[in-house]
């Protein structure tokens, strides 16, 4: 078996996503889902409950008329689009708690970092006018999710990638030693798991758009949503700030110094409220 | 003194126009630790500590695009480390926080030293940071501002910088030991005295 066969036989072997869950992504996928039907699954599940009340009565989401008490009024207020991308969310965010340690990330830097790409991918959107499609956070979120299989495999290897990663793109250091980079093992984890495809294609081309085969808005954003955390710093792992900037990639979304500085700046200060909120969910 | 061009309102309006976590002097749980005999004060992004507490280590970690900048008078041993996220804003009256930008953070933190007893000959200055994304358009190369800003204001009010260790793709961390006025740079898993 090849190191790249190896590394691919471990992300399948990652656990699938809990049931309730894939029976919650499955419904709000219902175009005419109403919010009761979707709340009878929800209620079944305690921890989801908690975590959709917890959610709703946050700062981040609520924003006035007094604590939301019922599932159905969270569920009212979040919308459906919000519910699921906070279902699948929180979910997916117990598995990126743990240490990093081959990327050099100590417990909860790996979900900090990721929480700061698709925030920043939805503060970008915001500050040039872009209706951001409502994947947008979830797939930034998900753009690191390979690390968490890559990482014991580079714990290995992490000299060598190192040390070629002073010239070359930290994920061109990765393939080179072995086979594989974590954008790519990170969509196909997704892919297995069954997540939709625009999930998906915005992961395993997140470090490089002008791979992908085509041109996709919500590409563009996480793109510039990984650039934006790893120059802030948002618990930068080794490699550090060795990754391309897509040029073509900031041409499409238009993205200038004075966007770029004004949604650094929201990051930066709104990055607690939702932090708190990841850190202390208990989903999955 | 640091020019009026590039000063701050006072530390009394600082107080009113800081949220609390960034005030000067203020701890938030969690950000000032004992490590054995030394205190560790963790400085964040957009962040600013003065300390003259001998055993402290003043510390920032994940330095990417953003500056960091120690002070350290050696006679007082006043110590100030600031982690500035960009380089300028010219929104002085509608400031959050001053610590966010080099143009306005900098000059604050130096005047904060002043009055607390340092003197600006005797500060040495060391800078970090200013890191750059590979094949970044120069327009948006944070790093490169954050450090030809701090330049500027330095040359402007004829203070040296001392050291730095700024640009390329690393991850710093940057921290300033009370003790001695050591500034040590620690990135993959090695570290040098700036």
């Amino acid at each position: 078996m090849s190191h790249r066969e190896e590394i691919i036989a471990a992300a399948v072997d990652l656990p699938a996503l809990p049931l309730c869950v894939s029976r919650v992504m499955s419904l709000v996928d219902k175009p005419q889902l109403a919010l009761c039907e979707l709340a009878e699954v929800i209620r079944l599940d305690p921890g989801l409950t908690v975590n959709v009340l917890r959610l709703a009565n946050s700062p981040y989401f609520n924003t006035g008329c007094g604590p939301v008490t019922n599932l159905r009024e969270a569920l009212f207020k979040l919308g459906i689009t919000r519910v699921k991308q906070l279902i699948l969310s929180s979910t997916l965010a117990s598995r990126m708690r743990g240490e990093i340690r081959g990327y050099g990330l100590g417990p909860g830097e790996l979900l900090r970092h990721s929480i700061a790409v698709g925030l920043g991918a939805e503060h970008l959107a915001r500050h040039l006018d872009i209706m951001a499609p409502e994947h947008t956070f979830t797939a930034g979120l998900l753009a690191n999710i390979g690390r968490i299989v890559m990482d014991q495999f580079l714990a290995q290897d992490r000299d060598i990638v190192l040390d070629l990663a002073k010239a070359l793109p930290f994920e061109d250091a990765e393939r080179a030693v072995m086979g594989i980079d974590n954008a790519e093992l990170g969509a196909m984890v997704l892919d297995h798991w069954g997540l939709p495809k625009a999930i998906v294609n915005c992961v395993r081309w997140h470090l490089n758009p002008n791979l992908a085969p085509e041109v996709d808005i919500v590409l563009d954003l996480v793109h510039a949503g990984h650039v934006q955390a790893c120059m802030i710093g948002m618990a930068m792992g080794l490699d550090g700030m060795s990754h391309l900037v897509c040029q073509a990639s900031y041409e499409r979304l238009g993205l200038t110094a004075d966007i770029q500085a004004l949604a650094m700046e929201d990051l930066v200060t709104d990055f607690a409220n939702l932090e708190d909120l990841f850190q202390s969910q208990d989903a999955g | 003194m640091i020019s009026q061009a590039h000063t701050l309102p006072g530390p009394e309006i600082i107080s009113k126009t800081c949220n609390r976590n960034s005030l000067p002097f203020s701890f938030k749980s969690g950000d000032h630790t004992s490590c054995g005999h030394m205190a560790k004060m963790i400085v964040s992004i957009s962040d600013m500590k003065i300390t003259t507490q001998r055993e402290a280590v003043l510390i920032t970690y994940s330095l990417g695009s953003c500056l960091g900048l120690a002070a350290y008078d050696p006679v007082c041993r006043i110590g100030g480390l600031i982690h500035c996220l960009l380089s300028s804003t010219d929104r002085r009256d509608k400031l959050k926080n001053p610590y966010m930008y080099v143009n306005t953070g900098v000059p604050a933190m130096v005047r904060q030293m002043v009055a607390k007893g340092a003197s600006l000959d005797r500060l040495v200055f060391k800078a970090a940071g200013c890191g750059r994304m590979m094949e970044i358009m120069d327009s948006l190369d944070i790093g490169a501002q954050n450090i030809a800003v701090l330049e500027k204001i330095f040359a402007k009010n004829r203070v040296k910088l001392a050291a730095k260790d700024v640009g390329e793709c690393i991850p710093r961390t940057m921290s300033l030991h009370m003790a001695d006025g050591r500034v040590v740079i620690s990135s993959r898993g090695k570290e040098w005295e700036l």
